[in-house]
């Protein structure tokens, strides 16, 4: 086998049936685990009906398409993306709306109808663009039938344009168009235009380029693919996508909620999203760094806000690259948009930035705290946040199962105040940031949150946390038995210090991705 | 407002004339009832027995209520209702069934409208019901929109929970619309662009219709896929258009709130604009049954009551400052989830009133309902249910019951009866909603 071939893994059932074919036998054998079914996302349906109308920008319609409800792994997991009747409407009204008026911008549509004088060639190219693959045979026929049908069911008096409309207004409701669909045999390598379209999906959130579809027959090669990932993850077009991810599981969104019942209170809402996001540009795209830098970094971005909670001095009003000290600051977990969302008003809470580490950076699921909840004492002169956690949570306490998890981790954090400011003391008393916590099956001791950022930055069960997190995002779907090969792999090159993009080539290069199942 | 038949044609091909949504066609009712249910988070303060709180929230003694009863008893929330009293059952001592590896406001969320067990995976705050809610199946019996409940939400997205109510079924949970224009939009219907729209609209959906089946044949989906595409199956048609409309103020109003539905401050003025839909679409006729989910699964919502700034109620119903069972004590946590119960009630009379305006209080069941029971001990006891309306005749308004320790699924039996949802032949009154385990039969006191 040439290198880079196929690699598929070899698979018991044996599918003979076309997915064309009408009604095969009912066979419970023939049932698959994995999905092979991807509606768009808003973000991708946005790009993509860009693309079948030709038009400059994104049409903005999705801003009033119906929501999905909460999913068990990202937002793009396909197991919630459903189009329900709320939904088939919306894509309905957004179809005729769209149709209609394309055709009636003159400019416009003169562009679309290029090549419409001859119904099959016009409707095999739009077609292309439309279901990101050539259409079948049978879909040709189709096509022409629909396009013919124009001026009938539109009545313009313009034969030509009412047939363009009604072959916009029908594509974009099918669900060729509206899904990603894998059809291939278990075992199988994905067709080319199936890759095509997933790895740009994934990485752009766009349909295909020019490129990939070019080379659309030489992607079952993996050697083909992974040039292609790398092309497209040193592109502009994937920062927003791949960015997501890691928004998604640093809460971000969550930080534009942030308040806070003190006077600093609308500066900082807007300004740790920023932080934020531009040191994850940086991170991933403008100087590549590994999910080692991410979490022990020194450098940030701040603007006088900032610069007043980190104790520096930053030279104007915008925001601006500076280096933190490596005593006190290393990476997201100590910059201000962590530390404030996972607080109190002013005080830490231990608590919630413990459970964080266990659940976004460990992948450890906790059970929901006990439902009777009781305070943990008033805050008082001589007694520590520290202190009154522990007598609450600790050791001998109705809380003890779970927080001698939890409250390690978040200790580390109590230099941090509620908004993520240094500080020694804590009601009167010397903090104490000192902390054990089990990692890779091993007690490790820290001082801090600068030590327990580098160990846990050390730590395989971190890095192999975040591979599954890349799995599942790339796959848009949980994370499934068979994937344990793909993310112990990450894991291993992430652990070795690859860079975070490196890591989402071999997750998109991989067999799980590559594969049918 | 005349209720306007618009019933156009079935976009359906061949294929898909078996599908359930299609049987509420033939189902006429001469007086049709509107079910809407305003579901508040995070218990009420009617006294935790573990902090030795009172009773704030009901009225002393169950009996008749009039506006005196209710009036005369200023310290407790139900007073706020008191110029309503002629059309409420207040109801306590319903109980939730089922407890769990699901989260407190995950199930008690999850069964509030299904009587079904939450399931245990997935499990706590992901854990779904695994029954039909009874919005969805007033809804669905009689076809209205095409079977489906008004779904609607006012809260922040990505959060810990997010909408817990309704059901299509077993594990299928309802997208709700956070965004009252795009609710209305959709409501509104496709533009009329020109004479042949509906025409071409027919022809298009059987195109889709006949590429999902399609798809749907290709054996090799895995279930979840063909579950998908099911669904999608089913929702493409064409909808029924609202014929009335909101005036031009209102829709202005609406429109300028438009993506700003999520944010903190919004909640409340939200919800309002969520219940003038609601009470416009029962008015024309164009659905029966509706939800509005006040806040995410466990709100969190900072509400602002007389110009102050409330801290997270869900911490306040904890009467501590975490969303867990560990943090500073929070003073006056008490009083201030009282005040929070009462503007509840305030919000739920807006519901009311639009519901009067338009002449439907006779015809209505408002049900004010609540995930929990006390916020502090997540207790699925004595969840409160507060009806409104006359339930076309058949509720015997204007009570206090307290029924002790009762499956609250009786209930959604009750409602479901007297919205007109009969067994599958037609005529006898449905007989038992919820999990097979619970009780079947109505709770008589409830009914004329």
């Amino acid at each position: 086998m040439a290198p880079g071939l196929v690699e598929c893994a070899a698979v018991t059932l044996l599918l003979a049936l076309a997915c064309n074919s009408p009604s095969p036998p009912e066979d419970d054998a023939l049932d698959v685990d994995e999905p092979r079914l991807y509606r768009l996302t808003h973000a991708q349906w946005e790009y993509s009906a860009q693309s079948v109308l030709l038009l400059d920008q994104r049409p903005g319609n999705s801003d009033g398409f119906l929501g999905s409800t909460l999913s068990l792994a990202f937002d793009n997991d396909t197991e919630v993306l459903l189009v329900d009747a709320m939904l088939a409407q919306d894509y309905q009204r957004a179809a005729e709306m769209l149709a209609h008026e394309v055709v009636r911008n003159e400019e416009l549509y003169i562009e679309l109808a290029i090549g419409s004088d001859d119904p099959e060639k016009w409707v095999k190219k739009v077609g292309k663009r439309a279901f990101r693959r050539p259409l079948r045979d049978s879909e040709v026929e189709l096509w022409v039938d629909v396009f013919e049908r124009g001026p009938e069911l539109v009545g313009s008096g313009r034969n030509q344009r009412d047939s363009v409309q009604l072959v916009l207004q029908a594509m974009l409701q099918s669900p060729y168009f509206l899904y990603r669909v894998e059809t291939g045999k278990p075992g199988e390598p994905l067709d080319g235009w199936e890759m095509a379209e997933k790895l740009s999906y994934t990485l752009w959130d766009r349909p295909p380029d020019a490129e990939l579809r070019d080379d659309a027959d030489r992607l079952t090669n993996k050697a083909v693919l992974r040039e292609h990932a790398e092309r497209m993850l040193a592109d502009d077009k994937a920062r927003v996508p791949v960015r997501r991810l890691y928004e998604e599981i640093w809460r971000l969104e969550d930080y534009v909620h942030i308040a806070k019942d003190t006077e600093w209170d609308e500066g900082l809402v807007v300004h740790t999203d920023t932080e934020s996001k531009l040191f994850m540009d940086n991170v991933l795209f403008d100087e590549p760094g590994s999910l080692h830098t991410l979490l022990t970094a020194t450098h940030t971005w701040a603007n006088p806000d900032l610069a007043e909670i980190y104790e520096i001095e930053v030279s104007g009003d915008d925001f601006e690259r500076v280096t933190l000290d490596a005593e006190t600051r290393a990476g997201l977990l100590t910059q201000t948009g962590f530390l404030s969302l996972m607080a109190e008003d002013e005080q830490s809470n231990p608590i919630r930035r413990g459970g964080f580490v266990i659940d976004r950076l460990l992948c450890i699921e906790l059970p929901p705290p006990p439902d009777e909840t009781t305070g943990v004492g008033p805050m008082a002169e001589g007694l520590s946040n520290r202190e009154r956690v522990e007598r609450h949570t600790g050791a001998g306490t109705c809380g003890e199962g779970c927080h001698t998890l939890i409250n390690p981790a978040g200790y580390a954090f109590e230099h941090y105040d509620g908004f993520g400011g240094w500080r020694d003391i804590d009601y009167g008393v010397e903090i104490d940031a000192t902390g054990t916590f089990t990692l890779d099956g091993v007690a490790v001791s820290y001082d801090g949150a600068v030590e327990f950022a580098n160990l846990l930055a050390e730590s395989r069960q971190v890095h192999a946390c975040h591979a599954r997190q890349i799995v599942e995002y790339t796959h848009a779907r949980e994370e499934m038995d068979e994937d344990e090969t793909v993310i112990e792999r990450i894991a291993d090159a992430s652990l070795e210090g690859a860079t975070l993009l490196d890591l989402w080539v071999e997750a998109v290069t991989a067999e799980s991705f590559r594969c049918n199942r | 407002m005349q209720p306007l038949t618009r019933r156009g044609f079935l976009a359906a091909g061949g294929a898909c004339l078996t599908l359930p949504w299609l049987e509420g066609l033939s189902r006429a009712q001469d007086a049709p009832v509107y079910t809407v249910f305003m579901r508040q988070a995070n218990g009420v303060t009617q006294g935790d027995g573990a902090l030795g709180e009172e009773d704030r929230f009901w009225p002393a003694t169950p009996g008749p209520l009039d506006y005196a009863t209710l009036a005369d008893q200023p310290d407790q929330v139900l007073s706020e209702l008191a110029e309503w009293a002629s059309w409420m059952i207040a109801i306590k001592g319903l109980d939730y069934g089922f407890t769990g590896p699901f989260c407190g406001h995950s199930g008690g969320g999850n069964q509030c409208l299904t009587g079904s067990r939450p399931s245990d995976l997935p499990s706590v705050n992901f854990s779904l019901a695994l029954g039909e809610s009874v919005d969805n199946r007033i809804a669905r019996y009689f076809d209205q929109n095409g079977g489906e409940p008004l779904t609607l939400y006012t809260g922040p997205r990505r959060n810990f929970l997010e909408e817990v109510l309704s059901y299509r079924g077993p594990y299928d949970r309802r997208a709700a619309e956070d965004d009252p224009w795009n609710a209305y939009q959709r409501m509104l219907g496709p533009v009329d662009l020109d004479a042949l729209v509906l025409e071409r609209r027919q022809s298009v959906n059987d195109l889709v219709l006949e590429q999902l089946n399609d798809l749907k044949n290709c054996k090799r989906l895995s279930t979840d896929d063909q579950r998908r595409l099911d669904l999608h199956f089913q929702s493409v048609r064409d909808f029924e258009v609202l014929a009335c409309r909101l005036n031009d103020d209102e829709e202005q109003a609406m429109a300028l709130l438009s993506g700003q539905g999520i944010l903190n401050d919004n909640r409340i003025t939200v919800a309002k604009m969520h219940m003038d839909l609601i009470a416009l679409s029962f008015a024309c006729d164009h659905s029966r049954a509706a939800t509005l989910q006040l806040g995410d699964g466990n709100d969190g919502t900072m509400y602002t009551i007389d110009g102050e700034l409330y801290p997270n109620f869900h911490w306040l119903s904890h009467r501590i400052t975490t969303d867990g069972d560990a943090g500073d004590v929070i003073y006056g946590a008490e009083d201030m989830h009282h005040e929070i119960d009462r503007l509840m009630a305030r919000t739920f009379i807006h519901l009311l009133e639009r519901l009067d305006e338009h002449g439907l209080m006779e015809q209505s069941i408002a049900v004010w309902c609540n995930d929990l029971g006390n916020g502090v001990s997540h207790s699925y006891e004595s969840v409160p249910f507060i009806l409104m309306g006359g339930g076309g005749g058949k509720l015997k308004t204007g009570q206090f019951l307290d029924y002790g320790s009762t499956p609250h699924n009786q209930l959604l039996t009750t409602i479901a009866q007297v919205a007109g949802v009969t067994e599958d032949d037609g005529e006898t009154p449905l007989e038992h909603f919820g999990h097979e385990d619970l009780p079947s039969g109505v709770l008589d006191e409830v009914l004329v």
